[in-house]
């Protein structure tokens, strides 16, 4: 999937913006504050409807205007789509795709992967940003997957209610235990499933980021048995379901499910040990790299083409070395990628577009 | 801006009303406004007339101005299978399917998240009075959602043990709908429940 053309009017500091970006990857230079997470944004509006950051639709438009417009060409498995997404504090947001008034279809949209410095502390943070990285992916591939999220995290605040009220001597609470293990399973299985197939992605490509030789794992941790890896669907739902069971009076005392896929996790072992607790900040930020390029070739495999990669000051986050095996590979990876950076000496070559960025107005180098 | 009392008044009351905002309380207003005064009468009327007369039958929950409702007494109607829905408008909406049975309405969305428990739900009554010697079957009509899901489950749990047949509406495909169009979930539950022919 790749963008060759995007105009962005009235949008936070960016007025207006026509672009033609190169196929690969396109380096937006700029000092701060003058609009490249803004357009990054954009392009991000463009794919979700929505920001990723904290803000109203009314918030992303201009100051002192009424209404902003993205447009987009991308190209998907040999068809050309335009994209437009207008928002006016009237009218509310339209979407259109090739002109005609639509909602996101899933089929052939635009799809982007962000890629901001919080994602850095994937594999050091809390286990949540591990549990939503996977959630994530699975949601975007997966509109069964989303179902079963959504099923599972609805029956969860219900159990949860009832365990807050003490109620658990019901029919209700058994049921909502029923339903919250039956959802699980598909989730848990398919976490699994994703987790086994990043490994090998992420072991070569730290390989290749790092030029470190190390031995990579990475294993699932479910929340109510140490066996993890390769659980079946059967043996998901027995467990879980004894596991609960067993933690009732802890589950009482605490007023909430303690155990389930709200409370799974995965670890990344490095020579055998866990990267979160042993390896160096270095490590742990190539990782993350690794994680995210990874997931780049895994949503390849599963959908047949790239999502487009958007990489906001991840650049100025990472050493010397690191930076430029990075822009290596993303020269050579086949998508199109979108980076923000204050430093525009980072690239050299001939494979890639430089875009300097100042005051909300863009420019081409040359 | 200021309008006459009575005009305000009626705006305001409009307002309340599902699906009516302000702008389509005025044009409502300003309509009956310029309706003659007999037609007006009638409007009123019929509210008042429907909101006193009809209430809940006490068999089967649904709206009715006659107790039993005629669907409870209607010899001709197949006593021995009991579909059981969440309101009343599933009602009509299974009358227009062309559904033979008799009903039990619930009368209330099931929302467990606010209410906590499903013990207000009226389940006993349904099983004390509805279910008689003849029922043979109860058709589990809530909607696909989880309190739906969980309400259905409930009642099956129920309903088991003293020997009836409980089904549950399937999920699929849309009459006149188009595969290409469906979404890749309703078109697996289809597929799980295909049929052969």
């Amino acid at each position: 999937m790749k963008i060759d053309a995007v105009e962005i009017n009235n949008f936070r500091n960016l007025s207006r913006v026509l672009m033609h970006p190169a196929p690969g990857v396109n380096l937006l230079v700029g000092k701060n504050a003058q609009g490249k997470t803004n357009f990054l944004e954009a392009l991000y509006v463009l794919a979700n409807g929505a920001s990723f950051r904290p803000a109203r639709d009314r918030d992303l438009v201009q100051v002192g205007q009424a209404s902003y417009l993205l447009r987009g060409r991308y190209r998907v498995v040999e068809k050309d789509f335009n994209l437009t997404v207008e928002f006016s504090c009237k009218r509310g947001k339209i979407i259109r795709v090739n002109d005609k008034r639509s909602v996101f279809h899933r089929q052939n949209r635009l799809q982007v992967l962000l890629f901001t410095p919080d994602d850095l502390y994937l594999v050091k943070g809390p286990p949540e940003r591990r549990r939503s990285f996977l959630d994530l992916i699975l949601s975007q591939v997966s509109a069964e997957y989303e179902h079963h999220l959504n099923r599972f995290t609805g029956t969860l605040s219900r159990r949860n209610n009832l365990l807050k009220k003490q109620q658990v001597k019901g029919k209700d609470f058994q049921l909502l235990t029923d339903m919250l293990v039956q959802s699980a399973v598909p989730l848990v299985s398919a976490r699994i499933n994703l987790v086994n197939r990043l490994e090998t992605e992420v072991a070569s490509l730290y390989h290749r980021l790092t030029g470190e030789q190390s031995e990579i794992k990475i294993r699932y941790a479910l929340s109510f048995s140490p066996k993890a890896g390769m659980a079946s669907a059967p043996t998901i739902s027995d467990l879980l379901r004894q596991a609960l069971e067993a933690a009732r009076e802890q589950e009482l005392n605490r007023r909430t499910t303690l155990l389930g896929p709200h409370r799974d996790d995965f670890n990344i072992y490095l020579q055998g040990s866990n990267a979160k607790t042993y390896g160096s900040q270095g490590q742990q930020r190539s990782l993350a790299v690794a994680l995210k390029l990874a997931t780049m070739s895994l949503f390849k495999s599963l959908k047949g083409y790239f999502p487009v990669f958007l990489l906001d000051e991840v650049l100025a986050e990472l050493d010397e070395q690191r930076r430029r095996l990075l822009l290596d590979h993303l020269c050579g990876a086949g998508f199109q990628a979108f980076l923000s950076t204050v430093d525009s000496s980072v690239l050299t070559g001939d494979r890639h577009k430089i875009f300097f960025i100042s005051g909300g107005s863009i420019t081409e180098e040359g | 801006m200021r309008l006459a009392r009575p005009l305000e008044k009626l705006i305001s009351e409009l307002e309340k009303l599902p699906g009516i905002g302000p702008k389509s309380a005025q044009r409502l207003a300003l309509h009956i406004l310029r309706q003659a005064p007999s037609e007006v009468r009638e409007l009123a009327r019929a509210l008042v007339e429907a909101r006193e007369k009809i209430r809940p039958c006490s068999r089967c929950g649904n709206l009715t101005d006659e107790d039993p409702c005629w669907i409870c007494t209607d010899i001709h109607r197949d006593g021995s299978i009991i579909c059981v829905v969440e309101e009343a408008s599933d009602v009509i909406a299974l009358e227009r399917a062309g559904y033979k049975g008799k009903y039990y309405v619930l009368n209330q969305a099931p929302r467990f998240l606010e209410s906590g428990s499903l013990e207000n739900l009226n389940i006993d009554r349904l099983l004390r009075n509805v279910v008689t010697s003849q029922v043979k079957e109860i058709v589990l009509a809530t909607n696909p959602t989880i309190d739906g899901e969980l309400t259905a489950r409930y009642i099956a749990e129920l309903a088991k043990p003293v020997g009836l047949r409980v089904t549950r509406l399937a999920h699929g495909l849309p009459v006149g709908g188009d595969i290409e169009y469906t979404d890749e979930l309703t078109l697996r539950k289809a597929l799980e429940g295909r049929q052969e022919i």
